[in-house]
């Protein structure tokens, strides 16, 4: 990789994985070279980098303007298209096949590790909105875990396993926001009101 | 630079006439470079030459197939243009432009995302083509980036803005406003009243296929299709077959939310006969996709195979929605506010007066007057 801004190379040891996509929008953008995306841009990791920040529509915009050459040439474009076609396509199964596939370089696969986390608590949350009862199967596919590593992994959540029908149990939750409507903003709303009423 | 009023003028001399198109790399150098370091108070006498320049410079871009590279030197010279960022300038519609065709469409948001409500062609030498461009390449990008309710706004700028005379941005705006408003909200909601006469009118000779379309999409899958198939060739001519496809596999989503509104459980089984798909399986992944999208509220059973429907369990009792209200009711104020300043500076527009005038003029102005009790008035004295 002969790019390499050391912008770049400090956000992924430090984990800002969120920064990665923007970073390299905005030296895609300043580059004087007109074909900047055809020689030594980390396009996989941008590609993953937007993916990352959920920006789906932003990482098919670089895909599109990717020179064909490079896609047919850089393995890890291809494997990093293909997650974004079943993320695109909410592909719910297979994603944790996709991102499990190796062949990752050094910083992709720390960004990969950093996808995977974020996507897990993603749909834990996700399906402990969407069931009320779950077969151990389908959730271990949903999560991409196996049904041994499952049980750790949704007891937190309150997913207790009925031992009569083998089924996932998903209490329903109320989810406490803890930061309630402070009181500056109550205090500004009523000035509203306040104003609203002697006005009229 | 202290002389950037002069150079201006010579560099705009350089680029000369745009036929027959050449390469020209050192042009291209020295505008970049002018447009960083050039000083604005200077740049805002010759505002024409100013477009004129950037315009110039676009064109080169174009011809070395960069478009890429654009986009940076126009968005510094849209914000050197205008003294205010509420202000359409002619690069606006340049720069979405340039996005578009390099497909860098994010590049495009800072500037698009900020509110504009006003043209002033004194302050910007802006046309009247350059604000229906605006429109239809601002809708251009928020379409691609799936933020369909303000691509629509984008396409509406482009038809309710005033005229006699019908051109093809209109219509291919409106073409994109007939899919994007099918696949936003699931029907075509028809134009504004303040939409000019002669777009009405023209738009249902000039884009019949696409009211067909959208007359067939609230039937049946069977006339639906018939559209689809008689007219894909238009659709694809015009660029918008991807759209229609969109449209398409909106319906499906639709069909779901539908069902929400009749039922409170309903099992797989019966949502996939009902929608029309293959297998209850598929009627569940379809559901998880809508979960997860928030555009449904259900929780599966899979035990016995149900699906119930809830209520949006938003209950707007947050710190986030206070937050969300208390933005709205800000921006609410500073609009009227402007609102109130347009009103007034038309009101006092000796043009608007004399062609207002004659015998109604005695109770035009009484008209007038009544604002300043009006509810505007309030929320622009309103300072908290």
């Amino acid at each position: 990789m002969a790019f390499s801004s050391s912008q770049l190379e400090a956000a992924i040891k430090e984990g800002r994985f969120e920064d990665v996509a923007p970073e390299l929008d905005a030296e895609e953008l300043q580059s004087p070279n007109p074909n900047v995306l055809a020689q030594d841009w980390p396009i996989a990791l941008h590609l993953l980098g937007h993916i990352y920040n959920g920006n789906l529509e932003d990482a098919r915009f670089l895909w599109k303007r990717t020179p064909a050459a490079v896609k047919e040439q850089d393995p890890e474009l291809k494997a990093a298209f293909q997650l974004l076609q079943i993320t695109w396509n909410k592909d719910y199964q297979a994603i944790w096949q996709a991102l499990a596939a190796s062949g990752w370089s050094q910083h992709a696969s720390k960004l990969i590790a950093a996808l995977h986390a974020k996507l897990r608590a993603h749909s834990l949350q996700f399906l402990s909105r969407s069931y009320s009862t779950i077969s151990p199967a389908k959730a271990a596919s949903l999560l991409g875990a196996s049904e041994a590593e499952l049980q750790p992994l949704v007891e937190p959540e309150g997913w207790k396993l009925d031992p009569a029908t083998n089924m996932f149990k998903v209490e329903e939750r109320t989810v406490e926001d803890a930061d309630r409507a402070d009181l500056q903003h109550l205090e500004r709303l009523s000035r509203y009101m306040v104003h609203l009423e002697t006005g009229a | 630079m202290t002389h950037s009023l002069g150079y201006l003028v010579l560099l705009d001399a350089r680029g000369g006439s745009p036929n027959p198109p050449h390469l020209d790399a050192a042009f291209v150098k020295l505008a970049v470079d002018f447009i960083r370091d050039c000083e604005e108070s200077q740049i805002r006498i010759a505002r024409e030459q100013f477009v004129s320049m950037c315009r110039k410079l676009k064109e080169q871009y174009l011809l070395m197939e960069t478009p890429r590279q654009a986009v940076l030197p126009l968005r510094t010279a849209l914000g050197k243009l205008a003294d205010s960022t509420s202000l359409v300038t002619p690069l606006h519609a340049d720069l979405c432009q340039m996005c578009v065709l390099s497909k860098c469409y994010s590049a495009a948001l800072p500037v698009l995302d900020q509110e504009v409500d006003d043209v002033d062609p004194k302050k910007t030498a802006m046309t009247a083509k350059d604000f229906l461009l605006f429109g239809y390449y601002g809708g251009l990008v928020y379409t691609g980036l799936k933020n369909y309710s303000k691509a629509l706004n984008m396409f509406l700028y482009t038809l309710t803005a005033p005229t006699m005379v019908v051109n093809a941005i209109t219509m291919a705006a409106y073409k994109r406003y007939v899919l994007v408003s099918l696949i936003h909200a699931g029907s075509l909601r028809g134009l504004p009243k303040y939409a000019p006469a002669a777009v009405t009118r023209s738009t249902k000779t000039e884009c019949a296929p696409y009211q067909d379309f959208a007359s067939a999409y609230s039937k049946s899958d069977e006339d639906l299709h018939k559209a689809v198939t008689a007219h894909s060739q238009a659709f694809a001519d015009d660029g918008n077959a991807g759209l229609v496809k969109l449209a398409l596999s909106a319906r499906t989503m639709r069909a779901i939310q539908k069902l929400t509104q009749t039922y409170l459980t309903l099992s797989l089984a019966d949502i996939a006969a009902q929608v029309g798909l293959g297998s209850a399986a598929e009627a569940e992944q379809h559901i998880l996709r809508m979960i997860d999208g928030g555009q449904v509220f259900a929780r599966i059973d899979e035990a016995a195979g149900m699906v119930r429907f809830l209520e949006d369990p938003e209950r707007y009792d947050t710190a986030k929605v206070v937050q969300r209200i208390d933005g709205q009711i800000q921006q609410s104020i500073a609009i009227s506010g402007r609102l109130m300043d347009i009103n007034q500076r038309i009101s006092t527009n000796k043009g608007y007066l004399n062609k207002a005038g004659g015998k109604d003029r005695h109770t035009r102005m009484e008209d007038m007057g009544d604002f300043g009790s009006g509810p505007e008035q309030m929320a622009y004295q309103f300072n908290p």
